[in-house]
């Protein structure tokens, strides 16, 4: 129960956390800072349930990517088409990340990425190098989405 | 049902990009039998009616954009159409609020039976008219309805403009907005320059000719001040002799022209502002 507690927090909620402000990044809108951690806190204490029900990679990212986009419809307020596809982009975009990032450290190191994962302290070192490619990501595609356009800037603004 | 083509061609393409990184993932993760379904088959199945709907999907959301481009392009042609008829209507307004005052002075004149003044009044009142109905035919409807709005633009300014047509212009459709933009960001320039001069150097010269290869266009006006005579740095982003913020038409015209394989040269040596511009005809006909 501890060990699912502690891959909840360090895991799970910033994994959460970082693919949320990739879609609002990409939905261009500006949050609170308080309503984003309210968002990704939901959303990642969720996942290891959904992970848990699942039992499947695939069915999982289905569910996930629902749970993302009924989050960003519900506590966000954006309406669904902007929810989908703003959830189904940054879900995207977080996974070829992921797998960019086992690849090269798999190549790097030369170690089997299953016995990486069972290391906590290595999948925590393999997970923050993704979540940091990833928060750069979105801050770039943020600078294109509110910093370039103005207008979108001033009127969609949303403080919740 | 959604009816926007636009939205569902971007969740098409969302969904599309999550799937093949699902896949690829999985994948990946399936050499190491890690987080797997326990039945692959049915999995692999469901995979391949979903790539299989996909791509007949993708067939009808690229008709759909298709049809929607032109429909877009053809939205912008009838746009340009419109400017120009609500511009007849103001003209035609005008013309016949003034009508009440031309009358007046008619019935005045005849009262006072000054008939030489009378038929001078009258002469210069049809010389007018006749100007403003002034026919102009490029080849292309939408140049002369551009050159029409000119005229009118350039008379208000009391502008003289010198228009020579040696040739009838052939466009195709999905080349015509940048043509227009083209001449219009030059006529503008022309019209813009030559504003504060004395009445007498008000003049702008169109020339439209060609060669076996090439349309031309020339436009042409007297300059207020001696420039670099022959340079590309009139064509720079934000040249300008107006002022700050200014200076994006020759860029505009510079970009476009060279889109249509064209060139755009200009004179600036003999005290007159001149612009040529040459198109590869197949580049404007394609």
């Amino acid at each position: 129960m501890n060990q699912v507690l502690l891959e909840t927090v360090i895991f799970s909620i910033p994994e959460a956390l970082v693919v949320l402000f990739l879609a609002t990044s990409i939905l261009g809108r500006k949050y609170k800072w308080t309503s984003l951690i309210a968002m990704g806190l939901i959303f990642g204490v969720t996942s290891p349930l959904i992970r848990y029900l699942t039992g499947s990679y695939v069915l999982n990212i289905g569910v996930s990517s629902l749970m993302l986009i009924a989050v960003l419809k519900l506590f966000g307020r954006n309406n669904v088409v902007d929810s989908v596809t703003a959830g189904l982009m940054a879900v995207s975009i977080y996974l070829s990340v992921e797998y960019l990032n086992v690849k090269t450290l798999q190549v790097l190191t030369g170690i089997d990425p299953i016995v990486m994962g069972q290391s906590l302290s290595m999948r925590a070192l393999w997970f923050l190098s993704q979540l940091m490619v990833a928060t750069g990501l979105a801050f770039i595609i943020r600078h294109f989405t509110i910093g370039q356009l103005p207008h979108a800037q001033s009127s969609r603004d949303v403080r919740l | 049902m959604m009816k926007n083509v636009h939205h569902i061609a971007i969740l098409f393409l969302a969904f599309q990009s999550l799937l093949i990184v699902t896949l690829a993932n999985n994948n990946y993760m399936k050499v190491y039998s890690f987080f797997q379904i326990s039945n692959q088959d049915l999995l692999e199945s469901m995979f391949g009616f979903i790539i299989v709907c996909l791509n007949v999907v993708a067939v009808v959301v690229v008709n759909k954009l298709y049809h929607s481009g032109l429909e877009a392009q053809q939205s912008k042609i009838t746009a340009l159409k419109y400017d120009n008829l609500v511009e007849q209507n103001r003209i035609y307004r005008q013309y016949h609020h003034d009508l009440k005052n031309h009358l007046t002075v008619v019935l005045g004149l005849l009262t006072l039976g000054k008939y030489s003044e009378l038929k001078d009044y009258l002469n210069s009142y049809l010389q007018t008219l006749n100007d403003s109905l002034l026919k102009i035919e490029t080849g292309l409807d939408e140049i002369d309805i551009l050159l029409a709005s000119k005229f009118h633009l350039a008379k208000s300014q009391e502008i003289k403009v010198d228009l020579n047509l040696q040739t009838s212009l052939k466009c195709s459709r999905k080349h015509i907005l940048d043509l227009v933009a083209i001449l219009g960001n030059v006529l503008d320039n022309a019209l813009d320059a030559v504003q504060d001069f004395d009445q007498s150097k008000r003049l702008v010269s169109i020339c439209f000719r060609q060669d076996p290869l090439e349309y031309i266009f020339q436009i042409t006006n007297p300059l207020c001040s001696a420039g670099p005579a022959q340079s590309d740095f009139y064509l720079e982003e934000g040249f300008s002799t107006k002022g700050e913020s200014r200076g994006q038409g020759l860029f505009i015209v510079k970009r476009l022209t060279e889109k249509l394989g064209g060139s755009v040269a200009i004179d600036a040596s003999d005290g007159y502002f001149r612009v040529t511009i040459e198109i590869p005809k197949h580049g404007l006909e394609e």
